[in-house]
């Protein structure tokens, strides 16, 4: 891989296409009888120049570069990214039907050429909420998860792949789920520990597929994992991990001061009350056990799609925030959860608004606690930032690190030696690595 | 240069881009009459069966005004098309949102909610209206139905 410098997308081909559907379609209302197929022609070299005036002028202003043509971290979707010991950027992205991998130097300003993981191109679920992962090992292995999507509704099978020449090569993707069954192995989540173990968790629909087909009822699905000892060459049988799980969460995870895994994810408990569950894997104690960890009391029989997220603190406890919408909590939450005594402290409202969403969090090299979360203003599209120098006992006032006037996927905060910072992808500003730096 | 071709029972799907002035014109459209307005999504499995059992209510021959809403973006119409046909709705009152700006069309279609699915909006006659999340009750509905 070299490096060039890349530029960023405003003007999507898809999104010209689209506008052509769009006035395809209103003709189509008028002059239907007429119509019996409708031929398009699409010069892909010259698709803007079909779009429209409004899209050409936006096009020639921003100088942006023809994502059909291109494949890069700001054209392609869901990117993850995470730094490796010596500060380079790696991330995983999906364009098309492949994944990519390319990495940064010099904190995203520029990227290197990008690799494709998979030679067989393959439909790989890329939303915010279900999207690849990536961790990079001591040696600077790769390893890489995904869910593809696979023939059935809501159907999917969890994958992975690893490069062991830091990302000159993958290994042939694998499928990890282990049951065969045409039903849903989605919403993977992937750690590495400090001892090298990888950790894959994911919500898997066997037992719902397996009860349905005995006309019994199963609500919501399951949690499942494996684990590989060996750098990815094997992996686990499948080990269940909790029965009623919720369906369309992402799966947090944190490595414990330990090893091992901890997870935490929403729940379906007694009584369709959808807060979140908690458990610590490990290689040497299999099954886990799992604990409740928040309580809000949310009943719905309905999909948040907002899942939560984790962060270990130094002294073994762990950090939470979540999404609620109960009787009388409602909005993103922090509290500070102990495996040991199974108590949550120090709830904490980050956000009642419903504008709020998708909030990570992260503890830096000193201890200190950070979270940040999207806020939709009626316009546009802010990252919001708290931080709290006690563990969560207390937080500062918020304040604004980036914004956007277009659509944005999650926010997430990563950090290497003393700094943290927020990576974020928006359709106009494509992928940032944003250094935080507190205000006061 | 590429040829697509398209052919016209695929383009039309009985499917409207929700845009920010969509709202004004399906209140203006039920003007005076009461309607139910349930957002859904692909990726939302209690939504299909909330789909199932609107599709069904229909077919039963109960008499409601109908308008669906996906939030799925409109480039995913074929899918949707397909989906609301399974459950006898293709020729519900079908909306799917623009393909740009989720959190806008969210925020126009309802400034107070979170996002979760589903989501049904109850109008009355003179347009004020109920939100309500999850999946609903076919008694619910069904009593609500009684009283239009």
């Amino acid at each position: 891989m070299y490096m060039v410098p890349d530029t960023l997308p405003a003007t999507f081909p898809e999104q010209v296409i689209n506008s052509l559907m769009r006035s395809l379609l209103a003709l189509s209302s008028i002059i239907t009888p007429l119509l019996s197929a409708l031929l398009l022609l699409v010069a892909a070299g010259s698709a803007t120049g079909m779009a429209g005036n409004a899209q050409k002028a936006k096009a020639t202003a921003n100088q942006q570069p023809d994502c059909a043509e291109r494949i890069s971290v700001h054209c392609g979707t869901v990117p993850g990214s995470t730094f490796d010991s010596s500060g380079r950027i790696w991330v995983v992205f999906v364009q098309g039907a492949h994944l990519y991998v390319s990495y940064s130097d010099n904190l995203g300003a520029h990227f290197s050429v990008p690799h494709q993981v998979n030679d067989q191109p393959e439909s790989i679920y890329a939303d915010g909420e279900n999207r690849p992962k990536i961790a990079i090992g001591k040696q600077k292995q790769i390893y890489l998860s995904w869910t593809k999507k696979t023939e059935g509704r809501f159907s999917g099978d969890v994958r992975f792949s690893y490069s062991l020449d830091q990302g000159k090569s993958f290994s042939s993707p694998r499928t990890i789920n282990d049951d065969r069954l045409p039903t849903s192995h989605r919403f993977d989540s992937l750690l590495l520990d400090q001892l090298g173990h990888i950790y894959l968790v994911w919500l898997d629909k066997r037992d719902r597929y397996t009860a349905e087909h005995q006309n019994e009822r199963y609500k919501g699905a399951a949690a499942y994992y494996s684990i590989s000892t060996d750098g990815g060459m094997r992996f686990s049988k499948n080990i269940k991990l909790a029965d009623h799980s919720c369906e369309c969460c992402r799966i947090a995870v944190s490595e414990p001061v330990n090893g091992g895994a901890a997870v935490f994810w929403r729940h379906v408990f007694n009584g369709d009350i959808r807060d979140h569950a908690f458990a610590q894997l490990s290689s040497s104690k299999v099954p886990a056990s799992i604990q409740r960890a928040t309580w809000d009391n949310w009943q719905v029989d309905g999909c948040p799609h907002h899942g939560p997220a984790l962060a270990t603190q130094a002294n073994g406890q762990y950090g939470l925030v979540w999404f609620t919408n109960g009787e009388s909590n409602k909005g993103i939450y922090y509290g500070r959860f102990d495996a040991e005594s199974n108590l949550l402290r120090h709830q904490f409202s980050l956000s009642r608004s419903p504008r709020a969403s998708h909030a990570d969090l992260l503890y830096d090299n000193s201890n200190q606690l950070f979270a940040a979360w999207k806020y939709f203003d009626g316009k546009k599209t802010s990252i919001v930032v708290r931080t709290s120098l006690d563990e969560g006992a207390s937080w500062q006032p918020e304040w604004t690190t980036a914004t956007t006037e277009g659509s944005s996927d999650h926010p997430f905060l990563l950090k290497h030696n003393n700094a943290t910072y927020l990576s974020w992808h928006t359709a106009s500003e494509g992928l940032r690595l944003i250094t935080i730096s507190s205000p006061m | 240069m590429t040829l697509i071709l398209l052919p016209y029972e695929k383009l039309h799907a009985e499917i409207q881009i929700f845009q920010t002035d969509s709202l004004a014109a399906i209140e203006e459209k039920y003007s005076g009459q009461p309607f139910l307005l349930a957002v859904w999504s692909i990726e939302c499995p209690p939504c299909r069966d909330e789909l199932a059992l609107l599709g069904k209510l229909k077919k039963e021959g109960h008499q409601f005004n109908l308008v669906l809403v996906s939030t799925d973006n409109f480039s995913q119409h074929q899918s949707l098309s397909e989906i609301l046909a399974q459950h006898q709705l293709k020729t519900s009152d079908n909306w799917a949102f623009s393909n740009d700006n989720y959190e806008q069309l969210r925020y126009l279609l309802d400034p107070e909610w979170f996002g979760e699915m589903p989501r049904c909006y109850f109008y009355d006659a003179a347009h004020n209206r109920r939100g309500i999340s999850g999946k609903l009750k076919a008694k619910f509905l069904l009593k609500w139905i009684s009283q239009l």
